[in-house]
């Protein structure tokens, strides 16, 4: 049943609408996650693959979530626009929610496998666009965005999906359903994050093996980089890999984004009312997952979820634990946290990190 | 009490994926539209954008408008209006020209405006400008997107 959901959360889809790939998403987890804690009355087949008996949160981290969806609640007062903190508080509510199963849940792999076989169907839909077979054709502007609504998505998704199956062993699920979408979509914040994520677990085995990895992960830029300098940019039309205007743009919003900084923040889910009144630019997310999380909550917000992360990254080692790196690291570059499928895969590993 | 709350939330819930679902169903009539007539329009110069696409587009806005109160994150529909003056037929080029500079001031990095108004110096002959704006079109967004190539094609045809 988890397989079968995580899966087609992973691949819901409405071909021909504007948000064809996050409003379908956003609902079934908008119902899906209360009822499944509120899983002893209603759905009973989904308890199976959940803890029986009574675990509770360490009392801190009960705490402190409750004390940021509280902050959260409370700058509803403030925020520009209350129908997007509405809509914001209830996403963060489901983050909370979420990670609240990873940690009640036993064992997460029909999970990372639901997810891995919806990765499998994104990268099949993927290389039939590049023989020709445009299926999914969302705008003139996205190309390899698969069942996502921009490549780099698609890439920051399959890369928390790979990572939590090599996690756990599932080597062969990891690498044939999610490597085809990340290869093929020349992502940089993705393999940044793949890339240090392998890094830390060759560190972790052993000096040498992470020599060795970092070698051959220089090895693997360096190729990169040749391979992209000497192709046309036209052929890297899904995500290119060296791209200077796209990272003019980023560094464009972060620094408009670091002009809206207050101590208090401007409100739940008023970045995307902010940025463009106030810069007069236009970009409904900072691109930087930390820089947004400020702007809408101010040093309270940021000192909450940081402590969150601190605690989360400070428990004994899991499998979960590559998956968190990968994930805070694409929150650097990208907006994991407010894209459903990466967003639900990272808060229900932090979630697992505090079993 | 704990089950009450969250029988509360997915209440919450249902009605959060309800308003996005009908929310998306205006604003994809909005988009349908839209679409229809950017691939009837794309290419060719203002004149013969037609009263029936200016009045398609109307009907859009209209759409798009209602959507936009039901979901915040539709806010990406707030270019039509730069998007209406360049349709306008019966908007002189100097007048439209205004219309987007204005909004391309509020605005600057918008592709959308960016396109229509290099489209538009285009249909008025002002090379230069064209040229002006299809250069920042390709330092802030790259040559690899069609429109950007179909500029360039008109920018190149005009200065030769």
């Amino acid at each position: 049943m988890a397989t079968l959901l995580s899966f087609l959360f992973t691949i819901a889809y409405v071909p021909g609408w504007a948000g064809a790939a996050l409003t379908p998403r956003w609902a079934m987890l908008a119902v899906a996650v209360p009822l499944i804690i509120l899983r002893r009355k209603v759905l009973p087949h989904v308890q199976s693959t959940l803890r029986t008996h009574d675990a509770r949160p360490t009392r801190g981290v009960f705490w402190l979530s409750v004390a940021f969806l509280a902050w959260a609640t409370l700058s509803m007062l403030w925020t520009p626009s209350p129908w997007d903190g509405l809509f914001s508080l209830e996403q963060w509510a489901l983050w909370f929610g979420v990670g609240y199963i990873g940690y009640k849940l036993d064992d997460a792999r029909p999970v990372y496998t639901g997810c891995a076989l919806g990765m499998g169907v994104v990268s099949i839909l993927i290389i039939l666009e590049i023989n020709g077979h445009d299926l999914i054709r969302q705008s003139e502007f996205q190309h390899r965005a698969g069942l996502f609504f921009n490549p780099n998505i698609v890439t920051e998704t399959g890369v928390l999906v790979l990572v939590a199956c090599l996690a756990y062993g599932m080597w062969t699920l990891g690498l044939v359903t999610a490597l085809p979408a990340i290869v093929l979509t020349h992502s940089r914040g993705g393999l940044v994050a793949l890339a240090s994520g392998g890094l830390y677990c060759a560190f972790k085995r052993s000096l040498w093996w992470g020599t060795a990895a970092a070698g051959l992960i220089f090895l693997l830029a360096l190729g990169l980089w040749w391979f992209n300098h000497t192709e046309t940019v036209d052929n890297f039309r899904g995500g290119m890999l060296i791209n200077p205007a796209s990272w003019q743009d980023r560094l464009n919003i972060w620094r408009h984004t670091l002009h809206l900084l207050t101590w208090t923040g401007n409100g739940v889910g008023s970045f995307r009312v902010m940025f463009p009144s106030e810069m007069a630019g236009y970009s409904d997310y900072a691109h930087s997952d930390y820089l947004q999380l400020a702007q809408d909550f101010g040093f309270p917000g940021v000192a909450l979820i940081g402590t969150l992360l601190f605690l989360a990254m400070n428990r004994p080692y899991r499998p979960e634990t590559l998956v968190v790196i990968a994930f805070l690291i694409e929150a650097v570059f990208q907006f994991p946290t407010w894209m459903p499928v990466s967003g639900m895969l990272g808060a229900l590993a932090i979630g697992r990190l505090f079993r | 009490m704990i089950r009450l709350l969250l029988i509360l939330w997915l209440l919450i819930g249902v009605a959060f994926a309800g308003t996005s679902f009908y929310a998306e169903i205006l604003v994809s009539h909005a988009m349908r539209i839209m679409r229809e007539t950017q691939i009837e329009a794309k290419g060719k110069p203002t004149e013969v954008v037609t009263p029936a696409m200016k009045a398609a587009f109307a009907e859009a806005m209209i759409a798009s408008e209602e959507a936009r109160t039901l979901a915040p994150e539709l806010r990406y529909l707030r270019t039509w209006p730069a998007q209406l003056a360049m349709v306008d037929p019966t908007m002189p080029d100097e007048q439209a020209i205004d219309a987007l500079q204005k909004e391309l001031d509020k605005d600057p990095y918008n592709y959308h405006i960016l396109l229509l108004l290099c489209l538009r110096m285009v249909h008025a002959q002002d090379v230069a400008g064209a040229q002006a704006i299809y250069a920042r079109i390709v330092k802030q967004w790259g040559t690899e997107n069609y429109p950007a190539s179909t500029i360039r094609k008109l920018t190149t045809g005009i200065a030769e």
